[in-house]
């Protein structure tokens, strides 16, 4: 336990802790409304279509507690999950209207937090998840560690903010262009966990008088290196977007050289960033580099799949597109090889064999099948037909059948 | 894209649909932002496991932010001069009527060239079909292009002939600015070229070059020489590893351009041209663009009439301990010439010539070298550079010809070994 949540604070923020000054403290509330409607349902009612709506729990039909939480996301249902969240933030003194208002802070505040700005981020409300993150300043604030309220948690040390939620508002501001921002914060993350990971090398943490055994060290130190990984990845991913193309690939290389079974993952990554710049020779020397680590069947997959990509960087999209098909013969069924398949197919020519491949894939499995990334294709693809409207109001039923209120439907654009 | 529908005469509903798309390299769909929590916290594996079921998230390394998954281009987007135009067309029937005797015709219309791109007979098309056909087209104008897209054609039911015709405008941009400096060096032109992205994405210089003229050669100053891994040896750009260029990011490159002899003129500096360059470059994907300058432009140094190259000289020498120069005197002209050798005296210099100066030697025909040796003394130590020297032609009305850039030699302060001769 203390291991997770092990974390050192910065030079005031100690100071405050042992002074127990109340100057600095957090006040957060739920500020972004988050209607638990269903736009399904809504588009639905607005086209007058009579598909059925599969039943949705919601915020009320689920206990107010974690397990409630999981559930309503387990279903898709992000926006019953968010006011889930809202209402129980609300039942601690930290809801609606609440901000700025003195409360509590226990680990499982913070920790529904941490879910609610999940929820945020991945349903792309990142104006609102920063709003909200703006009462918790840098998650360095004296009444967010355990130590600030001796009498409420005995022997317990260090922040009670997940790292989870650390992450995620250091990667906030690049998701809304402020690439710089995150960098900081990324790289103060990265230089407290290597602090924390020489500790630990030492059988130490912060705060602990007690040494680690020999198991504790062990499992401490793989919870901070797994961490220190997502660092640094999350790192590489600011330099992309800041089209910082050889710090991204120094970044992802050390990252391939610390965690040898995913080198040739990484590599594949590395060659697909290098194919988007423009750069072939790069590219083939870095798939070369990823199908010598893999092994076997992989190998032979990645083989294929490296060979197309490379045709479509050429313009032979006769041969890109049958690249694909030779990958799908080893990985049947796959959505990512049957889309780009269909892409290829887009280039020769054949706008009525993309549209079919694509709406295959979609209808091959649902719901898992009902992916976002295949409805913008097949959404595209349909500009180009007259009729394209109709049959992209087609596709609503199926979505109806299976997915919950945080379908991004968006990736349709209804008119 | 933009589209104007232009219908002539009173029908205002086509049997006939039209649409153009601009047909971008695809791209790569970014992962969703990563959420992945950790099994302790609130969320459990519950937005996990849905984020790991999106095909854009990359497999094993969940945290990449760049899939595998290919998106279609979804906009028009910029394009710029250089690059190749790609679309889509599509006629599709909308009608319940067989659509018979048709014909589709595309140009590009730019400020000053009407291009024809496609024109193809359909001869039938029955309702709900299409003809789809892609066009492709090097963009070599600035400024706003237009796309006209006509279709004629009648119907079963009636034997009027039916005209529909769609604009659909874009605008080319400057990709690159290229600027041009040049410079002469002796008897050669050095060209400094300084080139600045000017699109908002980086690209990948897969050809910078300069082709010279019929009359010149080139040299490059823009690699280097270097061994790799295996020790094999490898030309390796001044710039670096990374050959690409980020946006509004400058380089410069330098080439040192010789004109062949016959194309200097005596006595007089020319203003010819020298060559141009040729630009390649790469972006999203492959997508592939190039420019090549107009031919540029250079002022070409007059032919020398006297040319003097130091053959021999020591690159070490001691202080206070003379040496010997040879010098290799050509006679670039047309006319012989008497040369009397002046042994220049320069305030301040760390060396000194050493021997009669004034020496009238024998006459050098058009085309003729001859040889002469000079001796020096070094006098200060460290970096010298060697004195200047004077050739008078006493054949043309004593034409005086000055040569101060003779070269340089290190002067060691230490006196030579002296040899210990044992009797």
């Amino acid at each position: 336990e203390a291991v997770l949540s092990a974390w050192m604070p910065s030079t005031w923020v100690q100071e405050a802790i042992r002074q127990q000054s109340r100057q600095h403290l957090t006040a957060p509330g739920v500020l972004a409304h988050t209607k638990p409607g269903d736009p399904i349902s809504e588009q639905l009612a607005a086209l007058q279509c009579d598909a059925g709506r599969r039943p949705l729990p919601t915020a009320q039909s689920v206990s107010m507690d974690t397990l409630g939480l999981q559930s309503l996301v387990s279903d898709g249902c992000f926006n019953a999950a968010l006011e889930l969240s809202s209402l129980y933030l609300s039942s601690q003194g930290q809801g609606l209207g609440q901000c700025g208002l003195p409360s509590q802070h226990t680990p499982h505040t913070l920790q529904m937090w941490c879910a609610r700005i999940t929820l945020l981020v991945h349903t792309q409300r990142f104006k609102d998840a920063e709003m909200e993150l703006e009462a918790f300043g840098e998650l360095d604030k004296p009444d967010l560690y355990y130590q600030f309220n001796p009498q409420d948690h005995p022997d317990m040390t260090g922040s009670m903010v997940p790292f989870s939620l650390r992450l995620l508002h250091a990667q906030l501001p690049s998701y809304l262009g402020r690439h710089h921002l995150s960098l900081d914060r990324l790289c103060l993350m990265e230089h407290i966990c290597d602090q924390i990971l020489m500790g630990i090398k030492m059988f130490r943490l912060p705060w602990q008088q007690e040494l680690l055994s020999q198991a504790e060290q062990k499992y401490a130190e793989s919870v901070w290196t797994q961490r220190l990984a997502r660092i640094k990845f999350s790192i590489g991913n600011c330099f992309v977007a800041l089209q910082d193309y050889s710090l991204a690939v120094e970044v992802y290389q050390s990252l391939a050289n610390r965690l040898p079974a995913v080198k040739s993952e990484i590599f594949s990554g590395i060659a697909r960033l290098y194919l988007q710049l423009g750069d072939l020779l790069s590219a083939l020397s870095f798939q070369q580099a990823a199908e010598s680590t893999a092994e076997g069947q992989a190998s032979e997959l990645l083989c294929k799949t490296n060979r197309a990509l490379v045709n479509v960087f050429q313009n032979k999209w006769g041969e890109a597109s049958e690249g694909f098909s030779a990958a799908l013969d080893a990985d049947p069924g796959s959505l990512t090889l049957l889309n780009n398949k269909a892409v290829c197919t887009f280039f020769t020519g054949k706008l009525k064999e993309t549209v079919a491949l694509l709406e295959g894939a979609i209808s091959s499995s649902p719901p898992s099948s009902l992916q976002p990334s295949l409805l913008t294709n097949l959404s595209t693809s349909h500009e180009l037909d007259v009729a394209g409207g109709e049959k992209k109001m087609a596709l609503l039923p199926l979505l109806a059948q299976h997915v919950g209120d945080g379908f991004p439907l968006a990736c349709l654009s209804l008119k | 894209m933009d589209s104007t529908s232009k219908v002539p005469g009173t029908s205002s509903s086509h049997l006939l649909g039209l649409k153009v798309m601009r047909m971008r390299k695809p791209s790569l769909f970014k992962s969703a932002p990563v959420v992945l929590g950790e099994p302790q916290d609130a969320l459990g594996r519950s937005l996990d496991t849905k984020f790991l079921e999106d095909i854009t998230t990359s497999k094993n390394i969940p945290f990449f932010s760049t899939g595998e998954v290919l998106a279609l281009p979804q906009s028009f987007g910029l394009i710029f001069l250089g690059e190749t135009f790609t679309g889509f067309v599509t006629v599709n029937n909308e009608s319940q009527e067989i659509v018979t005797d048709a014909e589709l015709k595309i140009e590009l219309l730019t400020s000053s060239h009407r291009v024809p791109i496609l024109t193809s007979p359909i001869s039938q098309l029955d309702p709900g079909a299409s003809e789809d056909h892609i066009i492709t087209h090097e963009v070599k104008e600035l400024g706003e292009h237009n796309l006209i897209c006509t279709v004629t054609y009648s119907s079963s039911s009636s034997v009027e002939e039916f005209f529909m015709r769609k604009f659909y405008k874009f605008g080319v941009a400057k990709p690159l600015d290229v600027k041009t400096k040049f410079s002469t060096m002796e008897d050669d032109v050095l060209l400094e070229v300084q080139i600045q992205n000017t699109t908002p994405n980086p690209m990948f210089l897969e050809v910078m070059r300069f082709d010279p003229a019929s009359s010149f050669t080139v040299e490059e100053f823009n690699t280097f020489e270097s061994r790799n891994e295996e020790n094999h040896k490898v030309s390796v750009s001044v710039f670096g590893k990374e050959n690409y260029l980020n946006p509004r990011s400058t380089r410069q490159y330098l080439y040192r351009i010789t004109p062949l002899v016959s194309v200097q003129t005596a006595g007089r500096a020319t203003n010819m041209s020298v060559g141009k360059m040729d630009i390649v470059w790469r972006t999203n994907f492959g997508d592939r663009g190039r420019i090549q300058t107009g031919q540029l432009k250079a002022v070409i140094p007059p032919a020398p009439e006297l040319k003097v190259t130091v053959v021999q000289r020591p690159g070490t020498v001691h202080i206070e301990q003379p040496f010997n120069i040879t010098c290799a005197v050509t006679n670039m002209g047309k006319n012989p010439m008497r040369l009397r050798s002046v042994l220049e005296r320069q305030v301040g210099e760390g060396v000194v010539w050493s021997g009669v100066s004034g020496k009238i030697h024998n006459e050098l025909a058009p085309s003729e070298t001859m040889e002469l040796t000079f001796t020096a003394l070094p006098l200060q130590p460290g970096l010298q550079n060697l004195c200047a020297l004077s050739f008078v032609d006493m054949l043309r009305s004593q034409k005086r010809h000055h040569f101060n850039k003779l070269g340089q030699v290190l002067v060691d302060q230490q006196p030579p070994p002296q040899e210990i001769h044992f009797t």
